[in-house]
């Protein structure tokens, strides 16, 4: 082998290891590293230099010399690699300028390494990673199909967290109350989702599923309806001709064709205004939870307005024995007779306010165990509460939880305030709460604060201030506070708060904003936004393992749009969940709008509705990043204009409470779109009306309720992605 | 004036602002680099004398480089002598608005400066990784995945002389895989 431009070292007589020079001061000893030498393409790891004498260089070679089957096979010393390793590091370590000859001698050797046939293919794996980051989903599986070397490189699950990031900026792909922060994306899961959402944004088309029509007792009025995530097993809430309300559970797949009967159906007592469905877990088994509020009745003898909340579960080992008789076509009367009371009234109670809302979500907690949190908005109030509370409270007659706000504590006790939003943040053992405080001093002035509270252990109650606060004065009514869903950026705002001071991070998409829609005199409205829900400045941070520390918000609200409407006009908007600057603003009862900001710059709006329309439902989701609403024809809506509908709260954004009233027999559209545009990609017209939607994100199917003769009918978005795509995992080691 | 020495034994003497631009040399002459720390000790064991590392740098040692030739490393110092002062971008690439900005778009001046055979072209890109230059190397992969792109896997192979080493049974494997994905 030739060492081209070394002079040949004239060879030692003897090979005998030089005396090992011990380190002698402290210094050196310091200084002793573990170095990690980049010798081109390979690397060698073993090194510690201080020690470092002729031996172990050559073994070191040797044993680069003998690893070429993992860079590629033609390594030039293949046969007697190790000797000749050996040969030509001694000879390079022979003279007094020992490691630069070294790192001349062993130049060659890489470099005749990088000279192969294919060049770009032995290019480092390192390499190759970066090059796909600025490939397109469609050119690396193109790569992938060029050869078994690109294969392993494509199938890196780290290049597709990285690509699913990147994604992840332009579709929303991640749905917003995601258990999949990037953190816990299994690398071979990447892949998946990155396909998926590519998939499903490229081939955005639906199929009706076979028989999925399915007649329920007849002239039943689907009245709410929500799907499970996972879409095998959904809840329905009817309301028969005699005013008669029914919760009924269906499986899903028994729609294709086996047995049309639920699962469970119970009477109701009231009509349930507020329906909220959830998985949870409880007692260390899975359960579903449904919670139920009525309307606000008076008491005949106390004269008092009292809601009933009810929140009953059944455990899902139940409901998959019931699911497995129903399929063996036992008949319908045994089952019913099995679940007269099939489900367990895990919490009953009657209060003052109405509820307005209920939030349910598991919470991985790592205070509390595994457990459901149950937040009851009823404003002004705000009850939390969690499984274990309820066991334990159920037996006491009166009701308590372990945070109940009233009055905030920033605000003097006098003032009247009101709880407005809530969202449980499952992985920070915290809740954000908005809250604002009307009619300061008989002015409009008001004060809106988000609090983010840290949740306490079980049994104890919250008493300490909010972690975070902020608050604003206007001169505006505040109509509706809305955030956008992305709470990965809350995780990883609260995680990395040091991140968060970075000046770039603020040009960036804000993934969690807050709007607020305000409302001034001469029906002057405001939409305000805030880009990014983190903090500006850090007082204290990180508390034992706490990561919510005293953060300082300064919250500059930009007013991104700013309108004249009429005063009689109620106004509303909604941020779609995940989408995140899309925006739906509807101005009932004569018009609606479905707008969106443009990504990025946050001020573009585009109106892709007419404001003719009107927007009955709707579901939007952003885990198969697509969203679904109905809206009613034209037409008919031209034709009606003089129309009055109870759109008498400003708060009317749970879609559930979109109650259609009107007479059967309309003309309705339905359209679903697919994200980032929000131009509908599919639009099915029906002759009936559609009472109640209902979407699942993780599965993309869509099921909504027709008027009059209750059929439930499904449309499958992700149908065909699921049936087209066989992935076959293969192992992987790296990242 | 830095002196780096290629793997064909060329030295070159360069401004140390330009020599900076590769974040290696850059932590190399502030003596903050294992390399250059242990190139010190190996040096003191020898002459039994200890060199303060930042002697390294300042004296007339030139850098050896030996996994870059000549007319390599040329290249990438005229890229670094057209770019000096710029700003050095941060280590930390992983945030959003990084991730965001990223186009495939290249600008006029590198666009030339990359007009270059694919030897080269690859020959650059190894070079920028070894000696840490980050623009650069984005440059690279970005020429590189410019070349790439919609491209069909054959025409791919063609591009970079890569063999076809699946078995037809693999290879329809993995097209039905990624049916899906053809017709764009």
């Amino acid at each position: 082998m030739s060492i081209p431009k070394v002079p040949p070292q004239p060879r030692p007589a003897h090979l005998q290891p030089q005396p090992q020079i011990q380190p002698q001061t402290q210094t050196q000893l310091q200084l002793q590293l573990q170095v990690h030498v980049p010798l081109g393409p390979v690397s060698v790891n073993v090194l510690n230099w201080n020690i470092m004498t002729p031996e172990l260089m050559a073994m070191a070679m040797g044993e680069l010399a003998q690893t070429p089957q993992e860079h590629g096979n033609e390594f030039p010393l293949e046969n007697d690699a190790p000797d000749d390793a050996m040969d030509f590091v001694q000879d390079a370590l022979a003279g007094p300028e020992r490691v630069e000859n070294l790192a001349r001698a062993t130049a060659p050797l890489f470099h005749r390494r990088l000279v192969k046939k294919s060049k770009f293919v032995s290019l480092p794996l390192e390499i190759h990673l970066q090059i796909c980051e600025w490939l397109s989903v469609s050119d690396i599986l193109a790569l992938r199909r060029t050869s078994k070397d690109m294969y392993r490189v494509t199938r890196s699950g780290g290049l597709w967290l990285s690509a699913l990031k990147r994604l992840n900026l332009l579709l929303p792909v991640l749905p917003p109350t995601s258990k999949y922060l990037y953190g816990e994306i299994k690398p071979f899961m990447a892949e998946y989702l990155t396909m998926r959402s590519v998939y499903l944004h490229e081939n955005f088309t639906y199929r009706q599923l076979t028989g999925s029509l399915v007649r329920q007792d007849s002239y039943d009025q689907i009245t709410d309806i929500r799907i499970l995530p996972g879409a095998r097993f959904i809840a329905v809430l009817t309301e028969n001709m005699h005013g008669e309300v029914y919760l009924s559970l269906w499986e899903l797949k028994l729609f294709k064709g086996g047995s049309r009967l639920p699962l469970v159906k119970v009477k109701m007592e009231e009509k349930q205004e507020v329906f909220e469905v959830a998985y949870g877990t409880a007692q260390n088994e899975l359960h579903l939870f449904i919670a139920l509020a009525g309307p606000a009745i008076q008491n005949e003898t106390t004269l008092q307005f009292m809601t009933r909340v009810s929140i009953v579960g059944i455990s899902l080992e139940l409901l998959e024995e019931l699911a497995d008789r129903n399929q063996s076509k036992d008949s319908f009367a045994a089952i019913m007779e099995e679940c007269i009371k099939p489900f367990t009234v895990l919490y009953e109670t009657s209060i003052a306010e109405k509820v307005h809302q209920v939030v349910m979500c598991d919470v991985q907690h790592t205070v509390l165990p595994n457990t459901l949190m149950i937040a009851l908005v009823c404003r002004p109030r705000l009850i939390m509460f969690d499984y274990p509370e309820l066991r334990s409270r159920n037996n006491h007659t009166g009701f308590s939880s372990f945070l109940s706000l009233g009055i905030p504590e920033v605000v003097n006790a006098v003032l009247p305030s009101s709880i407005w939003k809530i969202k449980l943040l499952p992985w920070q053992e915290c809740v954000l709460v908005s809250q604002i405080v009307i009619d300061v001093n008989g002015k409009d002035l008001q004060t809106v604060g988000f609090s983010l509270f840290r949740l306490p252990q079980i049994g104890q109650t919250v008493n300490k201030p909010p972690a975070i606060q902020a608050q604003y004065l206007y001169g505006l009514s505040v109509t509706g506070i809305y955030f956008s869903n992305l709470e990965e950026a809350w995780f990883s705002a609260l995680r990395n708060p040091d991140k968060m001071l970075d000046s770039r991070f603020h040009s960036a998409p804000a993934p969690l904003s807050i709007f607020v829609t305000t409302k001034g005199p001469n029906g002057l409205v405001h939409l305000m936004m805030h880009p990014t829900a983190v903090p500006d400045e850090i007082i204290s941070v990180r508390q034992g393992r706490g990561h919510v520390a005293k953060f300082k918000y300064q919250f500059p609200w930009e007013v991104i749009r700013r309108e004249t409407w009429r005063n009689d006009e109620m106004s509303f908007c909604n941020i779609l969940p995940g989408a995140f600057f899309s925006l739906l603003i509807l101005r009932p009862p004569k018009s609606c709008a479905l707008d969106k900001l443009g990504p990025g710059t946050s001020r573009e709006i585009s109106s892709i509705l007419g404001y003719r329309s009107q927007v009955r439902q709707y579901r939007l989701a952003s885990a198969t990043t697509t969203g679904a609403y109905v809206r009613e024809n034209m037409e008919y809506v031209l034709e009606e204009s003089g129309y009055a509908h109870p759109w008498d709260h400003p708060d009317l954004v749970l879609p559930g409470d979109f109650r259609y009233n009107g007479s059967p027999r309309r003309p309705f559209c339905l359209s679903a779109l697919s994200a980032p545009s929000i131009d509908p990609s599919v639009s099915v017209d029906f002759k009936k009306g559609v009472t109640a939607i209902a979407f699942d994100e993780s599965t993309g199917i869509l099921c909504y309720g027709i008027d009059q003769d209750s059929q439930l009918r499904f449309l499958d978005f992700g149908g065909e992605f699921r049936d087209e795509i066989k992935f076959t995992w293969i192992p992987e080691n790296d990242d | 004036m830095v002196i780096l020495a290629t793997s064909d034994n060329e030295q070159f003497n360069v401004d140390k602002e330009v020599a900076e631009r590769s974040v290696l040399i850059k932590n190399m002459l502030e003596g903050e680099n294992p390399i250059a720390l242990a190139v010190a000790f190996v040096y003191m064991k020898l002459n039994g004398s200890f060199i303060r590392h930042e002697d390294v740098g300042e004296s007339d040692q030139s850098i050896p480089l030996p996994n870059i030739t000549s007319p390599v490393l040329k290249k990438v110092l005229e890229y670094c002598e057209h770019h000096r002062g710029e700003p050095l971008p941060s280590g930390d690439t992983d945030n959003a608005d990084d991730v965001r900005k990223r186009t495939t778009d290249i600008s006029e001046w590198d666009q030339k400066f990359i007009t270059v055979d694919q030897e080269m072209l690859f020959e650059i890109i190894l070079a920028a990784n070894y000696l840490d230059i980050k623009p650069l190397l984005d440059v690279g992969c970005k020429t590189v995945a410019n070349m790439i792109k919609g491209k069909t896997p054959e025409e791919i192979r063609k591009l970079f002389n890569i063999v076809n080493d699946f078995t037809p049974e693999e290879e329809a494997q993995i097209k039905k895989e990624n049916e899906w994905a053809e017709d764009r």
